[in-house]
């Protein structure tokens, strides 16, 4: 995939062949070496290294560029706009995205335990939620979280009404703001659910 | 008439935000995306497959692969650019071809925008924003992390009423004695290291130029600034503070390099 705030389109036209000769360096280079999924970080040795694969393959690749390739301007027909399309849709999606889904209520949460199959993907994970000072542990499906998990991770659960369905969602929280004896009473929950104490 | 300002000449915008790693889940989603907009004013779906939803509603068009959420502008001319645009009839305006990227469909017809390019800029940034926040609600869980989130200024420069230093430079220091320039499109990247609590930032630039040599008459050039917000570690949105938040910061961050940049200043072109 290349580096490009458009998206995929000008990788489907670098995989046609359509590039310009000072054209997109990591784009030619992920369409050169023909990983479309592999983003190297600028800066780094696999970015250096996309780099000089990409001169490398410019300087072949310049000789068969056309030297009169790209149509100078654009003649397009234009019509008066009626204003009346764009007025007010801001204000309708705002509604329907806060129609959409009731959050009922918020809950600090910590992943446990994530369980694995034999080939070491993650299939389920454990989540401690403190409801109120009161403690109590879930068990979803890892297709629940849209994000990757990891151990003693913190997160926030949200219950939710879509239409008439009130189910869990699970999110990241930011860094919560505790001071050092919420943190050392967060921590202690923790570790007596994942050694089977009381606190 | 008075030299028109670069922001006058804002001609398309785009919104990028790119996953950390391909989703194929996000199409189970699509149908509840299409139920929710589809009673909106001007709605047209474009492409409803398992790895693509393309639809246009009001003035944007929404794109959603595994990828990448990519929200579009019309392309849109203010007033002020129209009237000193190249045209070949009343109903032709000459853009610069080659700018454009695939979703503005150039060689269909545009609509003129009566609002001001500061209100075109404004209400894209509130509805891409609401519909941002409405995806982020329906995809369950919200929306995957994001690797980079971009937006994206198309410029066209009437060459007729202004004069561009950046592309004389480039005109002139690439010149060889008795040949022409036909290059039509340089990019040039950038790459701004974090400072701290930020994220590292990329800017594409992209010239394009007119193919003045056929014609003698000044013609319309072409700029886009492709402006990259990179978190060291994919972020979700609220990450990021939320919708508004992360629209608000590629917004104000895009500006502020172009300001900087001193790359859109143009003098008067003597009569």
């Amino acid at each position: 995939m290349m580096f490009s705030s458009v998206g995929e389109d000008l990788v489907s036209q670098e995989q046609a062949g359509d590039r310009t000769a000072t054209g997109d360096a990591m784009s030619f280079a992920s369409a050169a070496t023909g990983h479309l999924d592999v983003e190297p970080r600028q800066g780094s040795a696999a970015w250096r290294k996309a780099v000089s694969t990409v001169m490398a393959a410019t300087s072949l690749g310049a000789a068969t560029t056309p030297a009169l390739a790209v149509e100078p301007t654009h003649f397009i027909h234009v019509e008066e706009d009626t204003g009346e399309a764009g007025l007010s849709l801001a204000r309708a999606l705002s509604e329907i995205a806060d129609r959409y889904e009731t959050v009922l209520f918020s809950y600090p949460a910590r992943v446990l335990e994530i369980e694995r199959n034999l080939s070491g993907d993650p299939v389920s994970v454990t989540v401690l939620v403190s409801v109120d000072g009161n403690d109590t542990v879930v068990r979803r499906s890892i297709r629940q979280f849209n994000f990757d998990i990891k151990p003693d991770m913190r997160l926030i659960v949200d219950g939710v009404q879509r239409g008439g369905i009130k189910q869990l969602a699970f999110r990241v929280a930011q860094p919560l703001q505790l001071d050092q004896e919420q943190e050392d009473l967060l921590e202690s929950i923790v570790s007596a659910f994942k050694t089977g104490t009381d606190v | 008439m008075p030299t028109i300002q670069s922001s006058e000449c804002v001609t398309a915008l785009l919104i990028g935000l790119h996953y950390a790693r391909r989703r194929f889940r996000i199409g189970n989603f699509f149908n509840d995306i299409l139920d929710a907009v589809a009673e909106l004013p001007n709605f047209q779906p474009f492409s409803i497959a398992p790895h693509e939803l393309f639809f246009k509603v009001g003035k944007i068009k929404v794109t959603l692969t595994q990828n990448a959420f990519v929200v579009n502008s019309a392309l849109t001319i203010g007033k002020e650019l129209l009237a000193r645009l190249p045209r070949k009839d009343e109903k032709y305006i000459a853009l610069p071809a080659g700018l454009y990227d695939d979703k503005f469909e150039v060689h269909k017809q545009i609509e003129l925008s009566n609002e001001s390019p500061k209100a075109f800029r404004r209400s894209f940034i509130n509805e891409s924003v609401e519909i941002i926040r409405l995806v982020d609600k329906i995809v369950q869980g919200g929306l995957y992390p994001f690797r980079f989130i971009g937006m994206v200024e198309y410029y066209a420069v009437p060459l007729a009423a202004v004069r561009w230093e950046i592309l004389e430079r480039f005109t002139k220091e690439a010149d060889i004695f008795g040949g022409v320039n036909t290059e039509k499109i340089a990019t040039n990247r950038y790459y701004f290291p974090a400072d701290e609590g930020e994220h590292e930032k990329c800017l594409i630039f992209k010239l394009v130029k007119p193919d003045d040599h056929k014609q003698d008459e000044p013609q319309v050039g072409g700029a886009s600034f492709d402006f990259q917000l990179i978190p060291e570690k994919p972020k979700v949105i609220a990450g990021f503070g939320g919708p508004k938040e992360m629209v608000m910061s590629l917004a104000m961050g895009i500006s502020k390099i172009i300001d900087q940049s001193n790359v859109m200043n143009f003098k008067p072109r003597k009569q």
